[in-house]
């Protein structure tokens, strides 16, 4: 893996400075370190969250078939607030992975390990392998295809993949008229201070109009069935909001302490997914991808935000960062998306 | 949050620089107060809840789940015109 040391990074955290949107002061400090809160702030507003989350979630309990749908990758940050739900809040969880091809075989021995030790139900959804490979091809090869912003978040295949668990877990939730919806998504993958999103479905569905059309006429074939929410659905389920629980934002616990927890529950560190995954094999692919394209590494931004919040080292945050898989390392997935990617010498 | 008024140039300055800054949005020839932020691709539906966040919170008002799904809060024009109606009638 190569490093890459051309853009100045921030000294606080390790913003590069070809981060859209991003200034530096005199010092070299970024614009975001510069507003962050302070060390007390940051605990304040945790504990102010996982307030809020106590609440949302005492009011949203109880639904018909579970208390909870939890989007769980199998993945370390997942799988804890899978546990934290559990037997924390005493939530009675369904469990759901969307195994789209390129789950670490480690990772699906994990979710199976942790959902049994857990006494969770688990499923798991594999969409066909036709349009995954269709819908992640012409993630790469279309630039238009998200929202400007959206590249501040995550690579392009990873955006479009969030967005196809995202819809399938309101579905779920619908189907099993169930309140809470729960992910572990970490500080930087979502917007700010979302750990408890009340989503009104008919303004969620009317605001992805737009990003639908061009979903549709990118992946073709059968985009809705993965993408949208029936209408009928809504209707017979009675429902007009879900609220979004993101934990981890709440919890704002350290990556070595998650491991560490996990491993009672027979959970184990993957090897083949990279520095930035602990589920997907074409993570890295997405990385590098993103790297090609936009010079920056599509975590940086979460990985600083761990930073800033005391959560990981400035030494391991620039470990982390500046680790970006080459073109060369990831043409295995390439060739198996039938996406050809030029490369270097 | 400000209690002070403010007048629909410094409104729209703001939200405009929230905008740019956080949405990527280019106001040019291309694109201008009036373009389809959801069809320019600069808002999605995460975008869209970040910025009725900052909206709320950064001008002390609150829209009602009706305002929000409306579609009228599509362009920095209508943005702005909703905010400023919201802080005149305060
Ligand atoms: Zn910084």
């Amino acid at each position: 893996m190569p490093v890459n040391t051309e853009n100045k990074l921030c000294v606080r955290c390790v913003l590069p400075e070809n981060f859209p949107g991003v200034r530096f002061n005199d010092e070299g400090v970024c614009i975001h370190c510069q507003q962050a809160p302070s060390a007390v702030d940051v605990l304040e507003n945790v504990a102010r969250l996982h307030r809020e989350m106590v609440t949302a979630i005492e009011m949203n309990r109880g639904g018909r078939d579970y208390d909870c749908i939890v989007a769980y990758s199998g993945g370390k940050d997942s799988s804890y607030t899978l546990k934290v739900l559990t037997e924390s809040f005493g939530l009675k969880c369904l469990a759901v992975t969307v195994d789209n091809g390129f789950m670490s075989e480690q990772a699906r021995v994990n979710a199976k390990a942790v959902t049994e030790a857990l006494g969770v139900d688990y499923q798991v959804f594999a969409p066909a392998w036709d349009f995954m490979s269709r819908m992640y091809k012409q993630s790469v090869d279309n630039s238009e295809l998200h929202s400007k912003a959206a590249i501040k978040r995550a690579s392009a295949v990873c955006n479009s993949c969030i967005g196809l668990v995202n819809v399938y877990m309101i579905r779920l939730a619908l189907m099993h008229g169930v309140k809470l919806i729960a992910g572990g998504y970490i500080g930087g993958q979502v917007p700010k201070d979302t750990a408890i999103l009340e989503l009104n479905l008919d303004f969620y569905l009317k605001t992805r109009e737009a990003t639908m059309e061009r979903y549709e006429s990118s992946f073709g074939e059968d985009t809705r069935k993965y993408f949208d929410v029936p209408q009928e659905l809504l209707q017979s389920s009675q429902m007009s909001k879900l609220t979004i629980l993101n934990p981890m934002l709440a919890l704002n616990v350290a990556e070595e302490e998650i491991i560490a927890q996990l491993a009672p529950l027979g959970w184990k560190q993957t090897i083949d997914t990279g520095v930035n995954s602990s589920n997907c094999r074409l993570n890295d692919f997405g990385i590098a991808m993103h790297y090609n394209t936009h010079g920056f590494n599509p975590y940086v931004f979460e990985i600083s935000e761990q930073v800033r919040h005391g959560l990981m080292t400035r030494e391991v945050a620039l470990k982390k960062a500046l680790s970006i898989p080459s073109l060369n390392d990831v043409q295995w997935q390439a060739k198996r998306l039938g996406v050809e990617i030029a490369c270097a010498e | 949050m400000t209690n002070t008024k403010q007048n629909s140039t410094d409104t729209q300055d703001k939200i405009k620089q929230y905008l740019i800054s956080n949405s990527l949005a280019e106001f040019d020839a291309g694109v201008t107060e009036n373009s389809d932020l959801f069809k320019e691709g600069f808002l999605d539906s995460f975008g869209y809840i970040e910025l009725v966040k900052f909206l709320e919170k950064s001008f002390g008002i609150r829209f009602t789940d009706e305002e929000l799904v409306s579609n009228k809060l599509n362009t920095l024009k209508n943005i702005t015109d909703m905010v400023q109606g919201k802080i005149d009638a305060r």
